[in-house]
């Protein structure tokens, strides 16, 4: 059996990890280390890192292939659905994409809430538990209600992506600079540096004039594809379907459940302790094929389980 | 019965520590780590606590090797040592502690006594209490400290366990009885108080096929009964041939899949009689089948865990787990933890460790960081 890791976003204690290890080693048996990333740090690198580590020094002085397996799965966030789709297609691809829009949408499912909410019921006497919706219906109905002033934000992540990808289409804004070293040097001299800056910075000027000159960017147009968005979001079904539970931001509506629980009377309760909560629903209500559509953890599992038997000799 | 919040006086080395385990909703929390390093005094947490509720339940709560002396435990210049437990009874507990109280047939020179315990409990129904220990003795009249209850005569409430297993001792037990009030229990880092009330006759059938070329084993009858093989054995060949009349769960199958749970893909297979008649207990990998001499120190340790929890009934009570993530990997280490929290009904786990591991698996909410105690002059706030 290989080792293999999934690498996460967030700190070691974070939601994300917390939540991969509850479902995956707990529930579905999956022999997996579960790493966070950090924060800050990119997670198809330390998913790299963690291959590269397993490798073996060989006799004549080069390595073996790695013998763990690293897999990372990350937040689609404002990303469209097909990003997350394209990455999960890839059968043997390790770089995976949630297709909700962050973890804290998984916990946002109105089975998992009314869970919560029955355990706040069964557990808290104080009058304000008896003000929760008393089914998933309601759970699902009080998420909605919560979800519709998120909409104008939703729309505005929505489109700086699209001007992102506009903008990434014309060329690069990041300013690098390598200049070549003269024959038979080790490194660049002034001749050398003063060339390739000039050389930079006049392809960084043209990139901004193209950028500038873009249709898409130019306001009356950003202002009109902004209420298309979100005169996408605003139909009907966007809602009805759950269609909010996916691509809006999971943790912007935790935030808003928790401040309505808090307006209702839950004063002192956490945000840690709503994920609390909310994460031990989850391990009570999740079922294999059944919670979600497509069940990205089942997904995760099968292809974590089947890199763990493919060990490299 | 959880505990709220403990209050910790001139215990060894702290001097005064106070942990409150309820949650941001005022709920006392099911599990508690104790997070900090060597010699902060997480183990001496969970002594303070047996030793403050171990009597009053009536259950011997400590662990084994606790030395109690002024001298190990009163804090140096100070002239008593101090725990304060607030604790919360389930209603469900409490009643069943009433019944428990009501249910004792008449006893022969315990009369007067019960009447009058039965009229007390009747009149006390309230659900929270508070226990403060003090060593040494301030009257002077038992070796092992005294622990006085508020409100007045509240101790009834912890001791229902006690009651119960005390006067219906000859009489038809009721499981249900045992999953409705609790106790404190131990476990420190032997995981020793493994043991369990093996029928004569089952004990007989596992000597006779496991003892050599006919020769009794080597092990004194109290250290046999301890042997978790010989438990297991035990818990096979009683779900095998169960006692006709008794109403008792098959704990066997429960320990089998616990641990199939934690361990897998390592499982129990079941029992055996070798080759040569001997029996034994036989594992299996996933690959390999291995008797329980192959057992590595985690897996004996994982199993010692599961035959305590299941075999003494353990719920409704404070289950104290000193280093829990010891000789284990990582992911059983989580599979552990959580499953504790799971095997019996209504515990609080409350358990130290040093693992980074464990502790970035539990929300800041359930840990208690006790860091250095020492050089804290001034009382210690643990609650993050």
């Amino acid at each position: 059996m290989a080792n293999v890791h999934l690498v996460c976003e967030g700190k070691m204690d974070s939601l994300d990890r917390r939540l991969l290890v509850a479902v995956l080693v707990r529930k579905l048996n999956v022999s997996v280390q579960v790493t966070a990333a950090g924060g800050e740090r990119d997670l198809g690198g330390v998913a790299s890192w963690l291959d590269e580590i397993s490798r073996q020094p060989q006799p004549n002085g080069s390595y073996s292939a790695p013998h763990d397996h690293a897999v990372a799965i990350e937040d689609r966030n404002f990303h469209p659905r097909t990003r997350a789709a394209d990455a999960w297609n890839n059968s043997s691809g390790k770089r995976l994409v949630w297709h909700r829009h962050e973890i804290e949408n998984y916990l946002l499912e109105p089975a998992v809430v009314h869970g919560a909410f029955a355990s706040f019921r069964r557990t808290v006497s104080d009058p304000w538990v008896q003000n929760l919706p008393a089914d998933e219906v309601g759970a699902a109905g009080l998420l909605e209600t919560l979800a519709q002033p998120l909409l104008p934000h939703q729309a505005g992540g929505v489109l700086v992506e699209e001007l992102r990808v506009q903008k990434g289409n014309v060329g690069g804004t990041d300013m690098g600079c390598r200049p070549r070293p003269p024959a038979g040097a080790a490194y660049a001299g002034r001749p050398e540096w003063i060339q390739a800056l000039t050389t930079e910075i006049a392809r960084l000027q043209q990139a901004f004039t193209d950028i500038a000159a873009l249709p898409a960017l130019q306001p009356p147009t950003i202002e009109s594809r902004y209420d298309a968005i979100m005169a996408e979001l605003q139909r009907p079904s966007f809602l009805q379907n759950r269609e909010h539970l996916i691509d809006l931001p999971g943790k912007e509506l935790l935030a808003t459940l928790l401040q309505h629980l808090r307006n209702l009377g839950a004063r002192r309760l956490s945000q840690a302790g709503l994920e609390d909560e909310l994460l031990t629903s989850f391990e009570q209500t999740y079922r294999p094929g059944t919670l979600y559509q497509p069940d990205e953890f089942e997904m995760l599992a099968k292809r974590l389980t089947a890199l763990a038997a493919s060990h490299i000799p | 019965m959880k505990i709220a919040k403990v209050v910790i006086e001139n215990f060894r080395h702290i001097e005064k520590l106070e942990l409150d385990f309820t949650d941001s909703l005022g709920r006392v929390r099911d599990l508690i780590l104790l997070v900090g390093p060597n010699g902060c005094g997480k183990t001496s947490v969970l002594d303070a606590i047996a030793l403050a509720l171990g009597p009053v339940t009536g259950i011997t709560a400590t662990r084994p090797d606790l030395t109690l002396s002024p001298r190990s435990i009163v804090r140096q210049s100070a002239s008593f040592a101090q725990v304060s437990c607030e604790v919360r009874f389930g209603a469900d507990e409490v009643a069943a502690t009433h019944e428990a109280l009501q249910s004792i047939p008449p006893q022969p020179g315990l009369g007067k006594d019960l009447r009058w315990l039965q009229e007390l409990s009747l009149a006390h129904r309230a659900r929270d209490a508070t226990a403060v220990w003090r060593y040494p003795d301030p009257k002077k009249e038992s070796a092992f400290g005294r622990t006085e209850c508020s409100p007045d005569n509240h101790d009834l409430l912890f001791g229902g366990k006690a009651w119960y297993t005390h006067y219906r001792r000859n009489g038809p037990a009721n499981q249900q009885m045992f999953r409705r009030v609790g106790g404190v229990y131990t476990f420190d880092q032997q995981r020793t108080g493994a043991g369990m009330s093996i029928p004569a006759d089952i004990r007989a059938l596992i000597q006779k096929f496991t003892a050599v070329n006919g020769a009794p084993g080597p092990q004194a009858p109290e250290e046999w009964a301890k042997n978790p093989r010989n438990i297991l054995l035990s818990l096979a060949l009683q779900a095998l041939i169960p006692a006709a009349g008794v109403d008792a769960p098959d704990v066997f199958k429960q320990v089998k899949d616990l641990y199939a749970r934690i361990c897998t893909p390592h499982q129990i297979v079941g029992p055996i009689r070798d080759e040569s008649g001997v029996l034994d207990v036989v594992f299996s990998n996933g690959k390999y089948e291995f008797r329980y001499d192959g057992l590595s120190s985690g897996e004996q340790m994982v199993l010692l865990f599961l035959i305590r929890m299941a075999t003494e009934q353990i719920h409704q009570s404070v289950v104290l787990v000193d280093e829990v993530e010891l000789h284990q990997h990582p992911i059983w280490q989580s599979k552990l933890l959580h499953m504790l929290t799971q095997i019996g009904e209504g515990n609080q786990i409350i358990a130290t460790t040093h693992s980074p591991y464990l502790r970035s698996l539990y929300s800041r909410d359930a840990v208690r960081d006790l860091g250095e105690l020492e050089p804290h002059p001034e009382p210690v706030e643990a609650r993050p």
